[in-house]
């Protein structure tokens, strides 16, 4: 039907949609790895220096990797410091409400959107010693998760392409 | 910070009741805020007490209180310990809550239920009276003292001195404990303590002492508040080290300041060459000019 040129279509189509797949699951990793990055910082920041909250949200993403979930994780934070600048009543768990609504991340699932949730929860309470402890419990929460994500995005990444693949493969060998 | 600014920071973080009655007040006329857990607003004026409208709970108090220190006061235990921070701007909030205490020494404060805000003021000319007293007949700065209630301008008079003489070209070092005499700001001073000053903010006054000496080779040092027999400490040690000093006290009158021992001990050891009394009922008015052993040498009026 399609011919040899439909058959090759069917065939990059399908690969186009196992490497997306692929992306997605690397780009969820790349943000829970930033989230984790920041934390780290978060964590080494609460203990050297005195910032005001929407100073130590901007200077934990200074330390985060590359790629579009990172950089989706670095606005969320930045967004969530503007925020409450700009409507300091609001309080912490609003604004960063407010972040992620601004930058919804559809690869986002709901382990590490609960494990982030709670953390600004508690972020805006207790001494310095406390949020300390606050993000040292979202990144262990994260661990795992992270470890996940890393599992699929490398092997069932790999096999999304193959998937993919063989699926425009035998769609076009039908189709032809 | 201009009172423009002032007003905007303050209506930012405050219900909008606030923030309109605010915004209707002359500049520089509003002294004080108060606000309270299961009650209204009270703004306080030269002239007269503004109540506004709206019950605060005590949630809401509490995050006004986190919104004017811009989600800060939880890296400000300590000065939350002693009763007050210092917001943008040099103003001072004063807290009240419930008290975590471990016997007699305060260790958190939570549960905020009430603000005191005191607005600082740059009073250009409010030491203009103080300052014939403070040179003497070698041309060098005096050590001075200002003593005076709290809300009676020590800290105003104290930061005009300060402007004043560095704008005659003296070389002042303010060390700054709780940001209220330079209120500084990303480097920048918010109130104007002249060209030739350079500020050291946040810093213990026994530590930054030594350190502007160290450092700066200050003509004048300039702090705000002595408390304690520490603090006299570090006065008298740069005092003896040939540099002017400048600082306030809290208290009254010369005898129920001497009672207290940091003033005594300074008086003792004639740290300070001049003492400046101030009105215990006319904010700015200095009633009196004591010489190095507390001695009358002279009576201003208002400033």
């Amino acid at each position: 039907m399609l011919g040899a040129a439909g058959a090759l279509c069917c065939l990059a189509a399908g690969t186009a949609m196992g490497s997306w797949l692929k992306i997605r699951r690397m780009t969820r990793l790349d943000m829970i790895r930033a989230a984790m990055d920041s934390l780290n910082a978060m964590r080494l920041l609460l203990e050297t220096e005195r910032l005001p909250l929407p100073d130590l949200l901007e200077n934990s993403t200074a330390y985060t990797g590359g790629g579009h979930g990172a950089e989706c994780m670095r606005r969320r934070f930045e967004y969530t410091a503007q925020q409450m600048r700009t409507n300091p009543l609001e309080g912490i768990p609003a604004a960063y409400r407010a972040a992620c609504a601004a930058h919804a991340a559809p690869w986002e699932q709901e382990e590490e959107k609960a494990a982030l949730e709670s953390l600004f929860a508690q972020l805006g309470c207790g001494t310095a010693a406390m949020r300390e402890q606050a993000a040292a419990a979202c990144i262990r929460r994260l661990k795992p998760v992270e470890e996940k994500a890393r599992a699929e995005a490398e092997k069932g990444g790999k096999l999304c392409i193959q998937l993919g693949m063989l699926t425009g493969l035998v769609a076009g060998i039908i189709l032809w | 910070m201009t009172w423009m600014e002032t007003i905007q920071f303050f209506s930012g973080c405050m219900p909008r009741s606030v923030g309109k009655a605010l915004a209707a007040q002359a500049e520089g006329t509003v002294t004080e805020i108060r606000l309270r857990a299961g009650g209204r607003a009270l703004i306080l004026t030269q002239q007269e007490a503004i109540v506004c409208s709206g019950v605060f709970s005590q949630q809401q108090v509490a995050q006004i209180a986190e919104a004017l220190c811009e989600h800060a006061l939880y890296v400000r235990a300590e000065e939350q310990r002693q009763g007050f921070v210092t917001l943008r701007g040099g103003h001072r909030m004063g807290l009240c809550g419930r008290v975590v205490a471990n016997g007699q020494s305060v260790r958190a404060l939570r549960e905020i239920s009430s603000l005191c805000i005191r607005i600082a003021g740059q009073w250009r000319g409010a030491a203009d009276a103080i300052l014939p007293y403070l040179w003497n007949e070698n041309g060098r700065v005096r050590s001075t003292l200002i003593i005076g209630l709290p809300g009676m301008g020590k800290t105003t008079i104290l930061r005009d001195a300060c402007r004043a003489l560095s704008e005659q070209g003296v070389h002042m070092c303010v060390v700054d404990e709780r940001s209220e005499i330079a209120a500084m700001c990303g480097g920048i001073a918010q109130l104007d303590v002249g060209p030739n000053t350079d500020v050291l903010d946040g810093c213990a006054k026994e530590a930054g002492l030594r350190w502007m000496l160290r450092a700066m080779s200050p003509e004048v040092l300039v702090t705000d508040e002595l408390g304690s027999i520490q603090d006299a400490q570090a006065v008298m040690d740069a005092a003896r080290s040939g540099v002017s000093v400048m600082a306030t006290l809290h208290g009254r009158d010369p005898e129920t300041a001497l009672s207290r021992g940091t003033l005594y001990t300074l008086v003792q050891n004639q740290v300070f060459e001049r003492y400046i009394i101030l009105d215990d009922k006319r904010v700015g008015t200095v009633s009196m000019i004591c010489d190095e052993k507390l001695r009358p040498i002279g009576v201003q009026e208002a400033v």
